[in-house]
Protein backbone atom coordinates (compact mmCIF):
# COMPACT_ATOMS: atom_id res chain seq x y z
CA UNK A 1 0.00 0.00 0.00
CA UNK A 2 2.91 2.40 1.05
CA UNK A 3 4.73 1.86 -1.88
CA UNK A 4 1.86 2.56 -4.06
CA UNK A 5 1.38 5.43 -2.34
CA UNK A 6 4.58 6.58 -3.42
CA UNK A 7 4.48 5.77 -6.87
CA UNK A 8 0.86 7.73 -6.92
CA UNK A 9 2.70 11.00 -6.06
CA UNK A 10 3.41 13.16 -8.84
CA UNK A 11 6.91 14.21 -8.19
CA UNK A 12 8.25 10.19 -8.23
CA UNK A 13 5.80 9.16 -10.82
CA UNK A 14 7.08 11.83 -13.07
CA UNK A 15 10.17 11.66 -12.27
CA UNK A 16 9.85 7.26 -12.74
CA UNK A 17 7.99 8.49 -15.89
CA UNK A 18 11.25 10.61 -17.53
CA UNK A 19 13.79 8.19 -16.43
CA UNK A 20 12.39 5.36 -17.97
CA UNK A 21 11.67 7.01 -21.36
CA UNK A 22 15.77 7.93 -20.98
CA UNK A 23 16.25 4.13 -20.31
CA UNK A 24 14.05 2.80 -22.83
CA UNK A 25 14.51 5.12 -25.84
CA UNK A 26 18.06 6.42 -24.91
CA UNK A 27 19.98 4.29 -28.01
CA UNK A 28 17.48 6.39 -30.43
CA UNK A 29 19.00 9.03 -28.40
CA UNK A 30 22.08 7.76 -29.06
CA UNK A 31 21.95 7.34 -32.61
CA UNK A 32 21.07 11.07 -33.29
CA UNK A 33 23.64 12.60 -30.99
CA UNK A 34 26.27 10.41 -32.25
CA UNK A 35 26.98 12.19 -35.57
CA UNK A 36 27.68 15.75 -33.93
CA UNK A 37 29.12 14.48 -31.01
CA UNK A 38 31.66 11.61 -32.27
CA UNK A 39 33.64 14.01 -34.76
CA UNK A 40 33.55 16.48 -32.31
CA UNK A 41 35.06 14.34 -29.47
CA UNK A 42 37.32 12.75 -32.60
CA UNK A 43 38.50 16.76 -32.80
CA UNK A 44 38.48 17.57 -29.68
CA UNK A 45 38.81 14.73 -27.21
CA UNK A 46 41.16 14.87 -24.63
CA UNK A 47 44.00 12.75 -23.78
CA UNK A 48 44.92 13.74 -19.98
CA UNK A 49 41.54 12.36 -17.58
CA UNK A 50 41.05 15.82 -15.91
CA UNK A 51 40.84 17.41 -19.29
CA UNK A 52 38.48 15.30 -20.40
CA UNK A 53 36.41 15.31 -17.31
CA UNK A 54 35.99 19.03 -17.73
CA UNK A 55 34.90 18.68 -21.37
CA UNK A 56 32.19 15.90 -20.22
CA UNK A 57 31.50 18.57 -17.97
CA UNK A 58 30.69 21.38 -19.71
CA UNK A 59 29.16 19.15 -22.61
CA UNK A 60 26.57 17.70 -20.25
CA UNK A 61 25.66 20.89 -18.44
CA UNK A 62 24.66 22.55 -21.79
CA UNK A 63 21.99 19.38 -22.66
CA UNK A 64 21.25 19.58 -19.00
CA UNK A 65 20.58 23.46 -19.17
CA UNK A 66 18.51 22.57 -22.74
CA UNK A 67 16.09 19.72 -21.52
CA UNK A 68 15.45 21.85 -18.44
CA UNK A 69 14.54 24.91 -20.30
CA UNK A 70 12.59 22.79 -22.89
CA UNK A 71 10.32 20.20 -19.92
CA UNK A 72 9.46 24.19 -18.25
CA UNK A 73 8.55 25.37 -21.43
CA UNK A 74 6.59 22.25 -22.64
CA UNK A 75 5.21 22.52 -19.11
CA UNK A 76 3.96 25.76 -19.34
CA UNK A 77 2.86 25.84 -22.91
CA UNK A 78 0.87 22.83 -22.24
CA UNK A 79 -0.28 24.38 -19.19
CA UNK A 80 -1.46 27.32 -20.81
CA UNK A 81 -2.67 26.91 -24.52
CA UNK A 82 -2.94 22.93 -24.43
CA UNK A 83 -0.96 23.97 -27.78
CA UNK A 84 1.92 22.19 -29.70
CA UNK A 85 5.61 23.46 -30.79
CA UNK A 86 5.30 25.55 -34.17
CA UNK A 87 6.34 22.72 -36.95
CA UNK A 88 9.29 24.84 -37.87
CA UNK A 89 11.09 24.21 -34.35
CA UNK A 90 12.94 21.29 -35.08
CA UNK A 91 14.33 22.53 -38.76
CA UNK A 92 15.22 25.83 -36.77
CA UNK A 93 17.08 24.09 -33.92
CA UNK A 94 18.68 21.50 -36.46
CA UNK A 95 20.07 24.22 -38.23
CA UNK A 96 21.40 26.20 -35.71
CA UNK A 97 23.88 23.24 -34.47
CA UNK A 98 24.56 22.50 -37.98
CA UNK A 99 25.74 25.62 -38.38
CA UNK A 100 27.55 25.60 -35.00
CA UNK A 101 29.21 22.41 -35.85
CA UNK A 102 30.47 23.89 -39.68
CA UNK A 103 31.67 26.49 -38.27
CA UNK A 104 33.71 24.61 -35.58
CA UNK A 105 34.89 22.65 -38.30
CA UNK A 106 35.56 25.25 -40.35
CA UNK A 107 37.57 27.33 -37.68
CA UNK A 108 39.77 23.43 -36.88
CA UNK A 109 40.14 22.77 -40.76
CA UNK A 110 41.00 26.35 -42.41
CA UNK A 111 41.23 29.14 -39.98
CA UNK A 112 43.26 27.47 -37.50
CA UNK A 113 46.48 28.45 -38.97
CA UNK A 114 46.11 31.51 -40.52
CA UNK A 115 48.33 34.29 -38.66
CA UNK A 116 45.73 36.54 -39.29
CA UNK A 117 43.03 34.96 -37.39
CA UNK A 118 45.39 32.98 -34.57
CA UNK A 119 43.90 33.84 -31.25
CA UNK A 120 45.09 31.68 -28.09
CA UNK A 121 41.75 30.38 -26.87
CA UNK A 122 38.72 31.98 -28.60
CA UNK A 123 35.94 31.77 -26.28
CA UNK A 124 33.61 30.51 -28.76
CA UNK A 125 36.41 27.14 -29.03
CA UNK A 126 36.33 27.43 -25.10
CA UNK A 127 32.84 27.21 -24.67
CA UNK A 128 31.93 24.75 -27.44
CA UNK A 129 31.18 21.72 -25.31
CA UNK A 130 28.38 23.60 -23.71
CA UNK A 131 26.97 25.03 -26.62
CA UNK A 132 27.12 21.50 -28.18
CA UNK A 133 25.18 20.51 -25.64
CA UNK A 134 22.98 23.22 -25.24
CA UNK A 135 21.98 22.63 -28.74
CA UNK A 136 22.19 19.03 -29.10
CA UNK A 137 19.58 19.33 -25.65
CA UNK A 138 17.15 20.97 -27.98
CA UNK A 139 17.06 19.22 -31.01
CA UNK A 140 14.24 16.81 -31.70
CA UNK A 141 14.94 12.99 -31.60
CA UNK A 142 12.01 10.82 -31.24
CA UNK A 143 12.47 10.39 -27.53
CA UNK A 144 12.37 14.15 -27.16
CA UNK A 145 9.30 14.23 -29.00
CA UNK A 146 7.40 11.56 -26.92
CA UNK A 147 8.72 13.92 -23.95
CA UNK A 148 7.82 16.92 -25.30
CA UNK A 149 4.00 15.45 -26.25
CA UNK A 150 3.54 14.04 -22.58
CA UNK A 151 4.51 17.28 -20.84
CA UNK A 152 1.92 19.31 -23.13
CA UNK A 153 -1.02 16.84 -21.53
CA UNK A 154 0.35 17.20 -17.94
CA UNK A 155 0.50 20.95 -18.48
CA UNK A 156 2.77 22.01 -15.37
CA UNK A 157 6.23 23.28 -15.82
CA UNK A 158 7.57 22.17 -12.51
CA UNK A 159 6.87 18.72 -13.44
CA UNK A 160 8.15 19.42 -16.70
CA UNK A 161 11.43 20.17 -15.43
CA UNK A 162 11.95 16.87 -13.21
CA UNK A 163 10.37 14.66 -15.92
CA UNK A 164 13.37 16.12 -18.45
CA UNK A 165 15.80 16.18 -15.51
CA UNK A 166 15.15 12.65 -15.06
CA UNK A 167 15.17 11.92 -18.71
CA UNK A 168 18.63 13.78 -18.86
CA UNK A 169 20.10 11.30 -16.15
CA UNK A 170 18.72 7.77 -18.15
CA UNK A 171 19.65 9.23 -21.59
CA UNK A 172 23.34 10.22 -20.83
CA UNK A 173 24.02 6.87 -19.97
CA UNK A 174 24.03 5.71 -23.86
CA UNK A 175 26.55 8.80 -24.44
CA UNK A 176 29.20 8.47 -21.58
CA UNK A 177 31.38 5.50 -22.94
CA UNK A 178 31.77 8.12 -26.23
CA UNK A 179 33.53 10.17 -23.69
CA UNK A 180 35.84 6.94 -22.13
CA UNK A 181 36.41 5.85 -25.72
CA UNK A 182 37.26 8.43 -27.95
CA UNK A 183 40.35 9.68 -26.47
CA UNK A 184 41.92 6.80 -26.27
CA UNK A 185 42.58 7.10 -30.04
CA UNK A 186 43.66 10.65 -30.39
CA UNK A 187 46.05 11.74 -32.31
CA UNK A 188 47.04 14.78 -34.85
CA UNK A 189 45.54 12.38 -37.82
CA UNK A 190 42.36 11.37 -36.24
CA UNK A 191 41.83 15.08 -34.94
CA UNK A 192 41.76 16.58 -38.88
CA UNK A 193 39.30 13.16 -39.64
CA UNK A 194 37.21 14.21 -37.04
CA UNK A 195 36.84 17.95 -38.35
CA UNK A 196 36.23 16.71 -42.02
CA UNK A 197 33.51 14.59 -40.56
CA UNK A 198 32.15 17.21 -38.69
CA UNK A 199 32.08 19.79 -41.11
CA UNK A 200 30.46 16.89 -43.92
CA UNK A 201 27.42 15.87 -41.14
CA UNK A 202 26.80 19.47 -40.24
CA UNK A 203 26.65 20.43 -43.76
CA UNK A 204 24.42 17.17 -44.68
CA UNK A 205 22.12 18.14 -41.56
CA UNK A 206 22.72 22.29 -42.50
CA UNK A 207 21.01 21.32 -45.79
CA UNK A 208 18.44 19.21 -44.68
CA UNK A 209 17.51 21.73 -42.33
CA UNK A 210 17.16 24.33 -44.85
CA UNK A 211 15.62 22.40 -47.36
CA UNK A 212 12.93 21.55 -44.90
CA UNK A 213 11.95 24.69 -43.69
CA UNK A 214 11.96 26.35 -47.09
CA UNK A 215 11.27 24.16 -49.70
CA UNK A 216 8.95 20.83 -48.32
CA UNK A 217 6.19 23.13 -47.10
CA UNK B 1 57.15 -21.96 -63.42
CA UNK B 2 54.85 -19.00 -64.08
CA UNK B 3 53.27 -21.52 -66.27
CA UNK B 4 52.71 -23.98 -63.67
CA UNK B 5 51.52 -20.85 -61.06
CA UNK B 6 48.79 -20.27 -63.97
CA UNK B 7 47.68 -24.04 -64.84
CA UNK B 8 47.10 -23.78 -60.58
CA UNK B 9 45.15 -20.36 -60.83
CA UNK B 10 43.04 -21.84 -63.88
CA UNK B 11 42.48 -25.12 -62.03
CA UNK B 12 41.44 -23.50 -58.82
CA UNK B 13 39.12 -21.06 -61.26
CA UNK B 14 37.56 -24.06 -63.06
CA UNK B 15 36.21 -26.48 -60.51
CA UNK B 16 33.22 -24.94 -59.60
CA UNK B 17 32.32 -24.31 -63.11
CA UNK B 18 32.34 -27.96 -64.18
CA UNK B 19 29.84 -28.67 -61.29
CA UNK B 20 27.35 -26.57 -63.20
CA UNK B 21 25.32 -26.99 -66.84
CA UNK B 22 27.40 -27.28 -69.82
CA UNK B 23 26.24 -24.97 -73.06
CA UNK B 24 27.03 -21.79 -74.42
CA UNK B 25 27.50 -20.02 -70.57
CA UNK B 26 30.18 -23.13 -69.80
CA UNK B 27 31.70 -22.26 -72.77
CA UNK B 28 32.13 -18.92 -72.07
CA UNK B 29 33.23 -19.19 -68.34
CA UNK B 30 36.17 -21.27 -69.52
CA UNK B 31 36.90 -18.90 -72.24
CA UNK B 32 37.28 -16.15 -69.52
CA UNK B 33 39.06 -18.71 -66.66
CA UNK B 34 41.50 -19.30 -70.09
CA UNK B 35 42.22 -15.78 -70.78
CA UNK B 36 42.71 -14.95 -66.77
CA UNK B 37 44.86 -18.04 -66.84
CA UNK B 38 46.44 -16.11 -69.56
CA UNK B 39 46.77 -12.85 -68.18
CA UNK B 40 48.17 -14.25 -64.86
CA UNK B 41 51.16 -15.85 -67.01
CA UNK B 42 51.88 -12.68 -68.79
CA UNK B 43 52.20 -11.13 -64.89
CA UNK B 44 54.53 -13.95 -63.60
CA UNK B 45 56.50 -14.47 -66.81
CA UNK B 46 57.45 -10.34 -67.18
CA UNK B 47 56.92 -9.48 -63.55
CA UNK B 48 54.72 -6.33 -64.66
CA UNK B 49 51.76 -6.32 -62.63
CA UNK B 50 50.00 -3.12 -63.78
CA UNK B 51 48.68 -3.72 -67.42
CA UNK B 52 47.18 -6.54 -67.92
CA UNK B 53 45.56 -6.32 -64.13
CA UNK B 54 43.98 -2.80 -64.98
CA UNK B 55 43.24 -4.52 -68.27
CA UNK B 56 41.04 -7.99 -66.32
CA UNK B 57 40.18 -5.05 -64.21
CA UNK B 58 38.77 -2.28 -66.75
CA UNK B 59 36.92 -5.86 -68.37
CA UNK B 60 35.41 -6.39 -64.81
CA UNK B 61 33.73 -3.28 -64.16
CA UNK B 62 32.18 -2.77 -67.90
CA UNK B 63 31.22 -6.19 -67.62
CA UNK B 64 29.22 -5.54 -64.80
CA UNK B 65 27.13 -2.32 -66.04
CA UNK B 66 26.28 -4.19 -69.00
CA UNK B 67 25.18 -7.24 -67.08
CA UNK B 68 23.19 -5.91 -64.37
CA UNK B 69 21.76 -3.62 -67.14
CA UNK B 70 20.85 -6.13 -68.86
CA UNK B 71 19.19 -7.85 -66.31
CA UNK B 72 17.09 -5.19 -65.34
CA UNK B 73 16.00 -4.66 -69.21
CA UNK B 74 14.89 -8.19 -69.19
CA UNK B 75 13.12 -7.87 -65.61
CA UNK B 76 11.13 -4.82 -66.15
CA UNK B 77 11.89 -3.53 -70.16
CA UNK B 78 13.84 -0.63 -68.90
CA UNK B 79 17.85 -0.17 -68.16
CA UNK B 80 16.47 1.80 -64.72
CA UNK B 81 15.34 0.17 -61.90
CA UNK B 82 11.56 0.58 -62.07
CA UNK B 83 8.89 -0.49 -59.16
CA UNK B 84 8.05 -3.53 -60.72
CA UNK B 85 11.66 -4.43 -59.30
CA UNK B 86 11.16 -5.43 -56.01
CA UNK B 87 14.47 -5.80 -54.67
CA UNK B 88 17.18 -3.57 -54.91
CA UNK B 89 20.49 -4.83 -55.38
CA UNK B 90 22.68 -4.12 -52.28
CA UNK B 91 26.20 -3.67 -53.10
CA UNK B 92 29.70 -3.96 -50.65
CA UNK B 93 29.73 0.28 -50.66
CA UNK B 94 26.38 0.09 -48.95
CA UNK B 95 26.87 -2.27 -46.86
CA UNK B 96 29.57 -0.59 -44.91
CA UNK B 97 28.12 2.87 -45.21
CA UNK B 98 25.23 0.91 -43.57
CA UNK B 99 27.55 -1.00 -41.26
CA UNK B 100 26.04 0.94 -38.24
CA UNK B 101 22.38 0.44 -38.98
CA UNK B 102 23.00 -3.57 -39.45
CA UNK B 103 24.87 -3.83 -35.77
CA UNK B 104 22.00 -1.68 -34.19
CA UNK B 105 19.61 -4.07 -35.90
CA UNK B 106 21.62 -6.98 -34.71
CA UNK B 107 21.38 -5.15 -30.76
CA UNK B 108 17.69 -4.80 -31.11
CA UNK B 109 17.36 -8.38 -32.21
CA UNK B 110 19.43 -9.58 -29.12
CA UNK B 111 17.49 -6.77 -26.76
CA UNK B 112 14.16 -8.31 -28.07
CA UNK B 113 15.25 -12.03 -27.34
CA UNK B 114 15.48 -12.64 -31.15
CA UNK B 115 19.32 -13.27 -30.62
CA UNK B 116 19.00 -16.03 -33.44
CA UNK B 117 17.76 -13.54 -36.56
CA UNK B 118 20.88 -12.93 -37.89
CA UNK B 119 20.92 -10.57 -40.82
CA UNK B 120 21.44 -12.39 -44.35
CA UNK B 121 24.33 -9.78 -44.35
CA UNK B 122 26.04 -11.96 -41.90
CA UNK B 123 26.64 -14.76 -44.54
CA UNK B 124 28.09 -12.46 -46.80
CA UNK B 125 30.78 -11.67 -43.86
CA UNK B 126 32.96 -14.48 -44.03
CA UNK B 127 33.15 -14.37 -47.79
CA UNK B 128 34.31 -10.72 -47.13
CA UNK B 129 36.32 -12.03 -44.39
CA UNK B 130 38.41 -13.95 -46.79
CA UNK B 131 38.54 -11.79 -49.22
CA UNK B 132 40.34 -9.45 -46.67
CA UNK B 133 42.38 -11.85 -45.13
CA UNK B 134 43.82 -12.86 -48.29
CA UNK B 135 44.41 -9.45 -50.08
CA UNK B 136 43.20 -7.01 -47.78
CA UNK B 137 42.35 -3.76 -49.73
CA UNK B 138 43.76 -5.23 -52.89
CA UNK B 139 39.88 -5.70 -53.29
CA UNK B 140 39.75 -2.32 -54.77
CA UNK B 141 42.07 -2.96 -57.43
CA UNK B 142 41.40 -6.84 -58.07
CA UNK B 143 37.81 -7.60 -57.47
CA UNK B 144 35.91 -4.35 -57.10
CA UNK B 145 33.37 -4.15 -60.06
CA UNK B 146 33.08 -0.19 -59.79
CA UNK B 147 37.21 0.62 -59.33
CA UNK B 148 37.41 -0.58 -63.23
CA UNK B 149 35.12 2.91 -64.11
CA UNK B 150 37.58 5.55 -62.83
CA UNK B 151 40.36 2.82 -63.79
CA UNK B 152 39.26 2.97 -67.53
CA UNK B 153 39.28 6.74 -67.68
CA UNK B 154 42.32 7.66 -65.71
CA UNK B 155 44.37 4.86 -68.48
CA UNK B 156 43.11 6.85 -71.11
CA UNK B 157 46.25 8.79 -71.62
CA UNK B 158 49.84 8.24 -70.87
CA UNK B 159 50.69 11.42 -69.32
CA UNK B 160 48.55 13.65 -67.16
CA UNK B 161 47.04 17.13 -68.23
CA UNK B 162 47.62 18.23 -64.64
CA UNK B 163 50.55 17.15 -63.17
CA UNK B 164 48.71 16.94 -59.22
CA UNK B 165 50.92 13.93 -57.81
CA UNK B 166 50.90 16.37 -53.89
CA UNK B 167 47.66 16.73 -51.99
CA UNK B 168 47.48 18.99 -49.06
CA UNK B 169 47.89 17.35 -45.54
CA UNK B 170 44.89 15.72 -44.31
CA UNK B 171 43.59 15.68 -47.61
CA UNK B 172 43.82 11.52 -48.30
CA UNK B 173 41.73 11.35 -45.42
CA UNK B 174 39.06 12.71 -46.65
CA UNK B 175 37.33 9.61 -47.99
CA UNK B 176 37.95 8.04 -44.34
CA UNK B 177 35.84 11.28 -42.67
CA UNK B 178 33.33 10.63 -45.49
CA UNK B 179 33.09 6.83 -43.95
CA UNK B 180 32.30 8.15 -40.77
CA UNK B 181 29.99 10.67 -41.59
CA UNK B 182 27.66 8.39 -43.79
CA UNK B 183 28.09 5.52 -41.44
CA UNK B 184 26.44 7.99 -38.25
CA UNK B 185 24.10 9.80 -40.85
CA UNK B 186 22.65 6.09 -41.99
CA UNK B 187 21.85 5.36 -38.01
CA UNK B 188 20.54 8.52 -37.67
CA UNK B 189 18.26 8.89 -40.51
CA UNK B 190 18.09 5.17 -40.86
CA UNK B 191 18.18 5.16 -44.60
CA UNK B 192 21.87 4.10 -46.73
CA UNK B 193 22.64 8.36 -46.76
CA UNK B 194 25.47 7.27 -49.39
CA UNK B 195 23.63 5.49 -51.48
CA UNK B 196 20.61 8.02 -51.50
CA UNK B 197 22.87 11.34 -51.81
CA UNK B 198 26.44 10.66 -52.72
CA UNK B 199 26.91 7.29 -54.85
CA UNK B 200 27.94 8.46 -58.30
CA UNK B 201 27.10 5.14 -59.53
CA UNK B 202 23.40 5.15 -58.90
CA UNK B 203 23.04 7.45 -61.53
CA UNK B 204 23.10 3.97 -63.14
CA UNK B 205 19.52 2.81 -61.34
CA UNK B 206 17.08 4.84 -59.70
CA UNK B 207 14.54 5.15 -57.21
CA UNK B 208 11.51 3.65 -56.14
CA UNK B 209 9.63 5.81 -54.46
CA UNK B 210 7.81 9.08 -56.80
CA UNK B 211 9.41 11.79 -58.39
CA UNK B 212 9.74 14.96 -56.55
CA UNK B 213 12.00 17.87 -55.76
CA UNK B 214 14.55 15.97 -53.70
CA UNK B 215 14.49 13.01 -56.43
CA UNK B 216 15.84 15.52 -58.90
CA UNK B 217 18.41 17.01 -56.50
CA UNK B 218 19.98 14.21 -55.65
CA UNK B 219 20.23 13.07 -59.58
CA UNK B 220 21.99 16.45 -59.91
CA UNK B 221 24.50 15.22 -57.40
CA UNK B 222 24.95 11.63 -58.93
CA UNK B 223 25.54 13.31 -62.13
CA UNK B 224 27.72 15.92 -60.86
CA UNK B 225 29.84 13.56 -58.72
CA UNK B 226 30.06 10.95 -61.56
CA UNK B 227 31.09 13.29 -64.11
CA UNK B 228 33.61 14.86 -61.75
CA UNK B 229 35.08 11.98 -59.79
CA UNK B 230 34.49 9.09 -62.20
CA UNK B 231 35.07 10.93 -65.89
CA UNK B 232 36.92 14.11 -65.14
CA UNK B 233 39.23 14.02 -62.75
CA UNK B 234 40.41 10.47 -63.81
CA UNK B 235 41.46 11.75 -67.48
CA UNK B 236 42.79 15.08 -66.21
CA UNK B 237 44.89 13.70 -63.15
CA UNK B 238 45.32 10.15 -63.79
CA UNK B 239 44.29 9.34 -60.93
CA UNK B 240 41.71 6.79 -60.05
CA UNK B 241 39.64 10.15 -57.76
CA UNK B 242 36.51 8.05 -57.14
CA UNK B 243 38.01 5.18 -55.42
CA UNK B 244 40.86 7.82 -53.61
CA UNK B 245 37.94 10.09 -52.19
CA UNK B 246 34.78 9.23 -52.50
CA UNK B 247 34.42 5.48 -52.22
CA UNK B 248 33.58 4.92 -48.33
CA UNK B 249 34.19 1.16 -49.22
CA UNK B 250 38.21 1.89 -49.89
CA UNK B 251 38.65 3.55 -46.31
CA UNK B 252 36.63 1.22 -44.73
CA UNK B 253 39.29 -1.58 -46.16
CA UNK B 254 42.33 0.61 -45.52
CA UNK B 255 41.34 0.17 -42.01
CA UNK B 256 40.34 -3.48 -41.83
CA UNK B 257 42.22 -4.52 -44.79
CA UNK B 258 45.63 -4.75 -42.02
CA UNK B 259 44.25 -8.40 -41.31
CA UNK B 260 45.84 -9.18 -44.30
CA UNK B 261 49.60 -10.32 -44.12
CA UNK B 262 49.89 -8.64 -47.71
CA UNK B 263 51.91 -5.32 -47.93
CA UNK B 264 53.62 -3.18 -50.64
CA UNK B 265 57.02 -2.15 -49.45
CA UNK B 266 60.25 -0.09 -50.42
CA UNK B 267 63.61 -1.29 -50.00
CA UNK B 268 65.67 1.54 -48.85
CA UNK B 269 68.79 0.01 -49.54
CA UNK B 270 67.67 0.73 -53.49
CA UNK B 271 65.79 3.43 -53.00
CA UNK B 272 66.70 6.55 -55.16
CA UNK B 273 63.78 8.87 -53.77
CA UNK B 274 63.19 9.46 -57.73
CA UNK B 275 59.58 9.97 -56.61
CA UNK B 276 58.38 7.80 -59.54
CA UNK B 277 56.27 5.48 -57.47
CA UNK B 278 54.50 8.89 -56.21
CA UNK B 279 53.60 10.03 -59.78
CA UNK B 280 52.32 6.81 -60.29
CA UNK B 281 50.18 5.89 -57.74
CA UNK B 282 46.26 5.63 -58.70
CA UNK B 283 45.48 6.70 -55.13
CA UNK B 284 47.48 8.72 -53.57
CA UNK B 285 48.35 6.58 -50.89
CA UNK B 286 52.16 7.32 -51.46
CA UNK B 287 52.92 10.85 -50.57
CA UNK B 288 56.85 12.54 -50.43
CA UNK B 289 56.90 11.73 -46.77
CA UNK B 290 56.34 8.63 -47.15
CA UNK B 291 58.97 8.49 -50.32
CA UNK B 292 61.42 9.86 -47.51
CA UNK B 293 60.73 7.38 -44.70
CA UNK B 294 59.98 4.48 -47.52
CA UNK B 295 56.57 4.23 -46.00
CA UNK B 296 53.52 3.58 -48.09
CA UNK B 297 49.89 4.18 -46.37
CA UNK B 298 47.25 2.21 -45.41
CA UNK B 299 45.36 3.38 -48.38
CA UNK B 300 47.50 1.17 -50.91
CA UNK B 301 45.21 -1.18 -53.29
CA UNK B 302 48.19 -3.75 -54.30
CA UNK B 303 47.51 -2.35 -57.96
CA UNK B 304 51.28 -2.76 -58.56
CA UNK B 305 51.68 0.32 -60.89
CA UNK B 306 54.53 1.95 -58.19
CA UNK B 307 56.06 -1.49 -59.15
CA UNK B 308 56.31 -0.82 -62.62
CA UNK B 309 56.81 2.74 -62.39
CA UNK B 310 60.19 2.13 -59.79
CA UNK B 311 63.22 2.33 -62.05
CA UNK B 312 65.40 0.17 -59.45
CA UNK B 313 62.95 -2.30 -58.94
CA UNK B 314 62.61 -0.77 -55.39
CA UNK B 315 59.27 -2.37 -54.56
CA UNK B 316 57.32 -5.29 -54.11
CA UNK B 317 54.89 -6.83 -52.25
CA UNK B 318 55.85 -8.33 -48.63
CA UNK B 319 54.36 -10.50 -45.69
CA UNK B 320 54.42 -7.59 -42.94
CA UNK B 321 56.88 -4.18 -43.35
CA UNK B 322 59.85 -6.00 -44.05
CA UNK B 323 60.76 -7.12 -47.79
CA UNK B 324 61.69 -10.30 -47.77
CA UNK B 325 64.19 -10.66 -50.63
CA UNK B 326 62.23 -13.75 -52.30
CA UNK B 327 59.16 -13.70 -54.96
CA UNK B 328 57.33 -15.92 -52.51
CA UNK B 329 55.02 -12.77 -51.03
CA UNK B 330 54.90 -11.83 -54.49
CA UNK B 331 53.59 -15.80 -55.58
CA UNK B 332 51.07 -15.70 -52.86
CA UNK B 333 49.65 -12.81 -52.88
CA UNK B 334 49.08 -12.36 -56.94
CA UNK B 335 47.24 -16.31 -56.82
CA UNK B 336 45.44 -14.46 -53.89
CA UNK B 337 44.34 -11.70 -56.04
CA UNK B 338 43.49 -13.53 -58.98
CA UNK B 339 41.52 -16.56 -57.43
CA UNK B 340 39.22 -13.69 -55.32
CA UNK B 341 39.38 -11.10 -58.32
CA UNK B 342 38.82 -14.16 -60.62
CA UNK B 343 35.90 -15.67 -58.66
CA UNK B 344 34.00 -12.10 -58.54
CA UNK B 345 34.57 -11.89 -62.15
CA UNK B 346 32.55 -15.32 -62.60
CA UNK B 347 29.51 -14.21 -61.52
CA UNK B 348 28.91 -11.59 -64.26
CA UNK B 349 31.73 -11.65 -66.95
CA UNK B 350 30.70 -14.83 -69.17
CA UNK B 351 27.55 -14.08 -69.46
CA UNK B 352 28.29 -10.33 -70.40
CA UNK B 353 30.52 -11.90 -73.02
CA UNK B 354 27.83 -13.95 -74.28
CA UNK B 355 25.34 -11.09 -74.27
CA UNK B 356 27.71 -9.23 -76.79
CA UNK B 357 28.43 -11.92 -78.81
CA UNK B 358 24.61 -12.52 -79.00
CA UNK B 359 24.28 -9.02 -79.97
CA UNK B 360 26.83 -8.71 -82.17
CA UNK B 361 26.07 -12.21 -84.72
CA UNK B 362 22.52 -10.53 -84.34
CA UNK B 363 23.95 -7.52 -86.45
CA UNK B 364 23.47 -5.04 -83.21
CA UNK B 365 19.65 -6.14 -83.26
CA UNK B 366 17.74 -6.83 -79.77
Amino acid sequence: MADTEFFMNPLVSISFEGLMLGLSTGSVCATTCFPFLLPYLMTEGKSGLRKQAFLLLKFFSGRLIAYLLAGGFAGWLGGRFRGRFPESFHDWALIVLAGAMVFFASERLFFKKTACLRSPKPFVSRQFPFLLGFLMGWNVCPPFLIGIDRLLEIGNPALGTIFFFAFFISSSLYLLPLFLLVPLFSSDRLRTVGAMTALLVGSGYLAKGVFALFFSR
Amino acid sequence: MSFGLSVVIVLCLSLPVFSGAGGALFAAKLAWISGIGFASYRVFRTGRVSGWRSLFFIILAWAFILEFKATLLGLSGSVWVTPEIREVPYCHIAIVSTFLNHLYYQYLALMSGHWLKWSPLAAGLLFWLLATLSIGQGWCSWACFYGGLDTTFSSLRKEPFLKWFHLPRGARDFSLALLIAVMLLSLAKTQPVYCLWLCPLKISTGFLDPDTVIRKWQFAIFAAAGILFVIALPVLIKKRTFCAFLCPFGAWQAIVGRISPFRVSINPEVCTLCQQCLKACPIYAIDATGVKEHKISSYCNRCGDCFDACPTGAIDYSIGKRLSGTPLPRILFLISAWLIGGSVSLLFVPSAILKIIRWVSSGFHG
